[in-house]
C-alpha cells in the first residue's frame, strides 16, 4: 500500500467520520469517498474496532487471534514511512508536561481526534498488540519504532524514551522492593497499590 | 466486582479534569457520609475537642514520622484514596484494620484494569481478576519502619528539616501541615497533611526544588475508627478460588558478591538490600532478570538494575519522568544500568557515575 498525502488527509476525515465529527459539506465527502472506495469503509470499521478496543480493555482478549496478529504485522509493516516520520517529529519538539491537555487512554472521555491519521494508528496498534496502553505520556506523544514491534517511543520533558514491558517490570520492581521510605507504612503502600504503572506486567 | 466497573470509571470520568475536583467531589461526599462523630464539630465543640485531644506537636522531624507511623498501625479507617501523577490520576478505596500489632489493608482500585490488593503485615497478595492470577509476595521493605527510622536516625535528621507550616481540612478532618524540606539538592521536599488528633497521613505531596508539585495523593473521603473485622478481610485475602496462585521469590544477594560497588557514596543514601530474581521466575523466552540494589535516605529510595549489555535491547542511553519517579539508563562496561527513584534526576546520576565493576 502507498501512502500518498492525500491518502493520509481523507484517512483523517475517515477518522472525524468515525468520531462522528463531520458536519454539512465534510461529512458528504468523506461518505462519498467511502461509497467510491471500500477500502475506506474498511478503514472506517478498523477506526471503530481500534475505539472500541481503547475504551473497553477486555477486547484486548483479541491479542491472542493468530490471524488477527498476523493481518496486523503486515498493516504495521506497511506503515513504515509514516513511522519514521513521525518518529522525527517527536525528536525535534520539546513537550511541555504543563501544557498537554490530553487525557489518560484509559479515560472514556479519550478523543480519537488525537490519534487521527495512519501513523497514530500504527503507534496505537502496537499498543494495543502488546496488551500495554500506558497509564500516562500517552496520546500524540506516542510514536512506533521502527526497529522493534515490542516497544513505544515516548516523549518526555527530558527527551525521548523507549518505553516498553521490561521498563515497565522495572518500575513494578522498584515499587516492590525499593519502597525503603519512612513514609511507605503511612502512605507509600497505598499510593503504589493504587496508582499502578504496570497494570499488565505480569500477565 | 466487573459488575461495580462502569460505575466506577463514571465517577473517575467525572473527576478526571484533576485531583482538586476529584478532592472537591470527595469532600461533599465526606459530608453526607460521615457520621456525626468522625466530622468536626463546628466552633466552641471544635476548641473543646482541640484542647483535649490535641497532643503538642512534635518537635523534631524523627518525632514527627514516628507519631505518622504509630498513627497508621492504630487507627482502623474506610476511605478512597487518590493519586495524581505524571498528569494521570487513580483512585482506590482503603480498608485498613489494626487489632494488636496485627494489621490488614484492602484496596480496590477504581481506576484503571481492576486490582484487590490485601496486605497482613509484610504478606501482600495482589488479585488480578482479568486475568484470573493471583500474586503473593512478602514485602521486606513494609517491616523496615521504625528501624529504619532508628538506624538512619540521625540520616534523616541530617538531610531533611521538617517544618509546621499551618492547619488545612483534608477529607473534612483537622490536619497539622508539616514540611519535609530537604537540606541539600539532592532529595526533593514533601508537604504532609496529618490528622491533629492521631497524626495519621491524609495527604502527602512530593514537590521539586521549584516547590513544583510532582505527584500527590491524599483522602477525598474518610471514616476513621469504623468497625471493621479483620477476620473477614484475612478470609477473603486468602480466597483464591479460580486463581492461578503465583509467589514471587527474590534471592537475596550483596552487590559484593555480584561483583559491584559504589565507588563514590551518594551523601545520605544507604545501600539497604539486594535482589536476584530467581530463573524459575522468567517469562518463556526472557531475558535474565537483573540485580537490583536499593538505596533510601529514610525517605526516598533508590534502585540500581544491573543487567549484561545487550545489543539489540539497550539501544539508547535515556531518561525520563514520571511523577515523583525518575529513572535513567545507562551503559556501564559490559552491563546495563537503570537507575530509578523517587529523587531529582541529577541524584540517579551521582549513583550512576559512581556504579563500578570490581576489578
Amino acid at each position: 500500500m502507498k501512502t500518498t498525502q492525500s491518502d493520509v488527509v481523507v484517512g483523517d476525515s475517515i477518522s472525524a467520520l468515525a468520531d462522528g465529527e463531520l458536519r454539512g459539506e465534510e461529512f458528504a465527502r468523506a461518505l462519498a469517498a467511502c461509497e467510491r472506495d471500500p477500502t475506506m469503509l474498511t478503514s472506517w470499521r478498523n477506526y471503530h474496532l481500534i475505539g472500541d478496543v481503547l475504551r473497553s480493555p477486555d477486547l484486548l482478549a483479541v491479542r491472542s487471534d493468530a490471524r488477527f496478529l498476523s493481518h496486523l504485522q503486515s498493516r504495521l509493516a506497511q506503515e513504515t514511512i509514516q513511522s519514521v516520520m513521525q518518529t522525527a517529529d517527536l525528536k525535534s519538539t520539546t513537550i511541555n508536561p504543563h501544557s498537554v491537555t490530553q487525557v489518560a487512554a484509559n479515560d472514556a472521555l479519550f478523543r480519537w481526534k488525537m490519534v487521527a491519521g495512519v501513523a497514530s494508528m500504527a503507534a496505537v496498534a502496537v499498543m494495543v498488540w502488546k496488551g500495554v496502553v500506558p497509564l500516562s505520556l500517552t496520546g500524540s506523544q506516542l510514536a512506533h519504532k521502527q526497529s522493534s514491534t515490542d516497544s513505544v517511543l515516548v516523549a518526555s520533558p527530558q527527551g525521548v524514551i523507549v518505553r516498553d514491558a521490561r521498563l515497565e517490570e522495572l518500575l513494578a520492581a522498584h515499587k516492590q522492593v525499593g519502597g525503603n521510605s519512612a513514609l511507605q507504612m503511612p502512605s507509600g503502600f497505598l499510593r503504589n497499590a493504587t496508582f499502578e504503572t504496570s497494570p499488565h506486567v505480569r500477565r | 466486582m466487573p459488575l461495580l466497573k462502569p460505575r466506577h470509571m463514571c465517577v473517575a470520568e467525572r473527576c478526571g479534569r484533576g485531583l482538586w475536583l476529584g478532592l472537591a467531589l470527595g469532600l461533599a461526599n465526606a459530608v453526607l457520609v460521615l457520621p456525626v462523630a468522625a466530622a468536626p464539630p463546628a466552633g466552641a465543640a471544635l476548641q473543646a475537642a482541640a484542647s483535649t485531644d490535641k497532643v503538642a506537636e512534635p518537635a523534631n522531624i524523627t518525632d514527627w514520622l514516628m507519631r505518622m507511623h504509630e498513627a497508621s498501625r492504630k487507627r482502623s479507617y474506610v476511605g478512597t484514596f487518590v493519586v495524581s501523577s505524571a498528569g494521570a490520576m487513580s483512585s482506590a478505596r482503603i480498608w485498613h484494620v489494626c487489632q494488636g500489632d496485627q494489621q490488614v489493608e484492602r484496596v480496590e482500585t477504581l481506576t484503571g484494569p481492576p486490582r484487590s490488593v490485601y496486605r497482613y503485615n509484610k504478606q501482600v497478595h495482589t488479585f488480578m481478576p482479568d486475568s484470573k492470577l493471583m500474586l503473593s509476595e512478602s514485602r521486606e521493605s513494609l517491616g523496615m519502619f521504625p528501624d529504619l527510622l532508628k538506624s538512619a536516625g540521625s540520616g534523616i535528621a541530617g538531610y531533611y528539616t521538617a517544618q509546621a507550616v499551618g492547619h488545612e481540612r483534608v477529607a473534612g478532618i483537622q490536619t497539622d501541615v508539616v514540611e519535609l524540606r530537604p537540606k541539600d539538592s539532592l532529595r526533593f521536599s514533601y508537604r504532609i497533611w496529618a490528622e491533629e488528633k492521631s497524626g495519621l497521613v491524609l495527604k502527602l505531596q512530593t514537590l521539586d526544588a521549584q516547590g513544583q508539585v510532582l505527584e500527590q495523593a491524599a483522602f477525598s473521603e474518610l471514616q476513621l475508627d469504623v468497625p471493621l473485622k479483620m477476620d473477614k478481610l484475612l478470609q477473603m485475602m486468602d480466597k483464591t478460588d479460580g486463581y492461578r496462585v503465583e509467589k514471587l521469590k527474590l534471592l537475596k544477594t550483596t552487590a559484593d558478591a555480584e561483583g559491584w560497588v559504589l565507588k563514590t557514596p551518594v551523601a545520605g543514601f544507604n545501600s539497604v538490600s539486594c535482589y536476584r530474581r530467581p530463573a524459575a521466575n522468567r517469562v518463556a523466552g526472557g531475558r535474565a532478570e537483573p540485580m537490583q540494589w536499593t538505596f533510601s535516605d529514610g525517605l526516598a529510595s533508590v534502585s540500581l538494575f544491573v543487567e549484561p549489555f545487550d545489543k539489540q535491547q539497550h539501544q539508547q542511553e535515556s531518561k525520563l519522568s514520571i511523577g515523583a519517579t525518575q529513572t535513567i539508563t545507562r551503559r556501564v562496561d559490559a552491563y546495563w544500568l537503570t537507575a530509578m527513584g523517587e529523587v531529582p534526576l541529577a541524584t540517579l546520576q551521582l549513583f550512576a557515575a559512581g556504579l563500578e565493576r570490581k576489578r
